[in-house]
């Protein structure tokens, strides 16, 4: 190891790391973990041996090196098994597509959504059930966290200098969760995004926070939809005038009313293409010049949400109750996939 | 940089608040823009705000092109 891999610092209790690590802005404002050489060198060792490339990440465009991203790995808390998604992920988000160096710059909320799919969710412990999105499973937190720091430490997205967010969001901390693909009744998504079942795939979307969907009233699938189409109808969210991808996360529930009454996937993303619609009148004049200028007319007396039925991508997740949940994303950007190394 | 490198002349017009991005961004690609620094916001401006941004910004741009010719 050159000594360039290496800094030398006084040992420091926890509480010491932390303000020390906090003064140079290596943080998210949560307590971190000090990356000791025997920390690192435990995560490296347990990476398997084909490995996404490594590449700069902007805006600083600075190239990573395993072990700095491995470092910023246990600072986040993971393990050495968490590594090889963090890896995946951080891929992912590189992929032109995803387009890293707007999401990060941007006056908007988003932050890197990390969906996993496949045997590496179970493996992990990654929660895909009940507050899968929310506080509590060590697995979601540290790898959306690892992500996040690696993107913050090495790739410059500092708040207030690079990242210019208005707001952020609190997905900027941890934004990852997994498909519950055992309580779906449809394909998994990593399946219909070409993928085999065996594979463990993650996918990442610029995306904002999810926006809650509560039914508790419909009794039919085309009920539940038209509950859907009424959040997904923002008049302020990017996707009306950039347009780009949109997830929607439907709970078990609502996934087995929508199945139960014939509704497959490719009849759901049509059905809320059509009827996830803004009237002009939710429009005022001035914006509607402004997408204007952005070539962004209405179509009749509507406004539509994105490009055409294919930028909605759904996967199901959640345990028990009447919620769904839509994720609007940045817009320029797409959901990118990739696969985990290792399986 | 691109621009600047095929000897075009490059003027940046920035609002105060994006200044910081901007020189984080230039620091990044090891660069040193002409930038031409008015204030923040551009957006949700009155006629009479825009016109006051445009002109502060045309006199920026003027003033480069002095400093240009003169060096």
């Amino acid at each position: 190891m050159s000594g360039e891999d290496v800094l030398e610092i006084a040992d420091l209790t926890p509480a010491e790391w932390f303000g020390w690590a906090e003064e140079r802005g290596w943080g998210d404002g949560l307590p971190t973990i000090a990356p000791t050489e025997q920390l690192v060198e435990e995560m490296l060792a347990a990476l398997p041996g084909e490995l996404p490339e490594l590449g700069p990440l902007p805006p600083s465009r600075l190239t990573p090196t395993l072990r700095s991203i491995a470092a910023n790995a246990v600072m986040a808390g993971a393990r050495p098994a968490d590594l090889p998604v963090v890896l995946a992920a951080l891929a992912a988000v590189r992929t032109p597509e995803y387009n890293l160096h707007g999401s990060l710059a941007t006056t908007h909320p988003c932050a890197p959504m990390v969906l996993v799919n496949g045997p590496v969710r179970v493996r992990l412990g990654l929660n895909s059930g009940a507050n899968c999105f929310g506080q509590g499973t060590r697995a979601n937190a540290v790898i959306g966290r690892s992500l996040m720091l690696t993107l913050v430490n090495i790739g410059g997205a500092r708040p207030g200098t690079m990242d210019r967010s208005t707001q952020g969001s609190p997905a900027k901390y941890t934004f990852c969760f997994a498909e519950n693909q055992e309580d779906s009744p449809f394909l998994p998504y990593h399946v219909r995004r070409g993928f085999e079942p065996r594979d463990s795939v993650v996918t990442v979307m610029a995306a904002e926070p999810p926006h809650n969907i509560n039914d508790h009233g419909s009794r039919t699938g085309e009920e539940v939809l038209r509950t859907i189409a009424g959040t997904m109808a923002q008049a302020g969210s990017n996707n009306v005038y950039v347009k780009g991808p949109h997830l929607l996360v439907l709970g078990p529930e609502h996934a087995a009313t929508l199945h139960r009454d014939g509704w497959t996937l490719p009849a759901i993303t049509e059905w809320l293409w059509e009827h996830a619609r803004i009237t002009t009148d939710r429009i005022s004049a001035g914006n509607q010049r402004h997408f204007a200028e952005s070539g962004i007319k209405p179509d009749g007396d509507h406004y539509t949400i994105s490009t055409g039925p294919t930028q909605l991508h759904i996967a199901v997740a959640g345990g028990p109750g009447k919620h769904s949940a839509w994720i609007p994303s940045f817009g320029s950007t797409s959901a990118c996939c990739e696969r985990v190394p290792g399986g | 940089m691109e621009l600047q490198c095929r000897g075009v002349v490059v003027l940046l017009v920035v609002t105060r608040t994006f200044l910081p991005l901007v020189q984080a961004q230039a620091r990044a690609r090891r660069v040193d823009p002409r930038v031409i620094v008015i204030d923040h916001p551009l957006g949700g401006l009155n006629e009479t705000q825009l016109a006051g941004r445009i002109e502060a910004a045309y006199q920026g741009v003027l003033r480069e092109l002095d400093a240009l010719e003169g060096s």
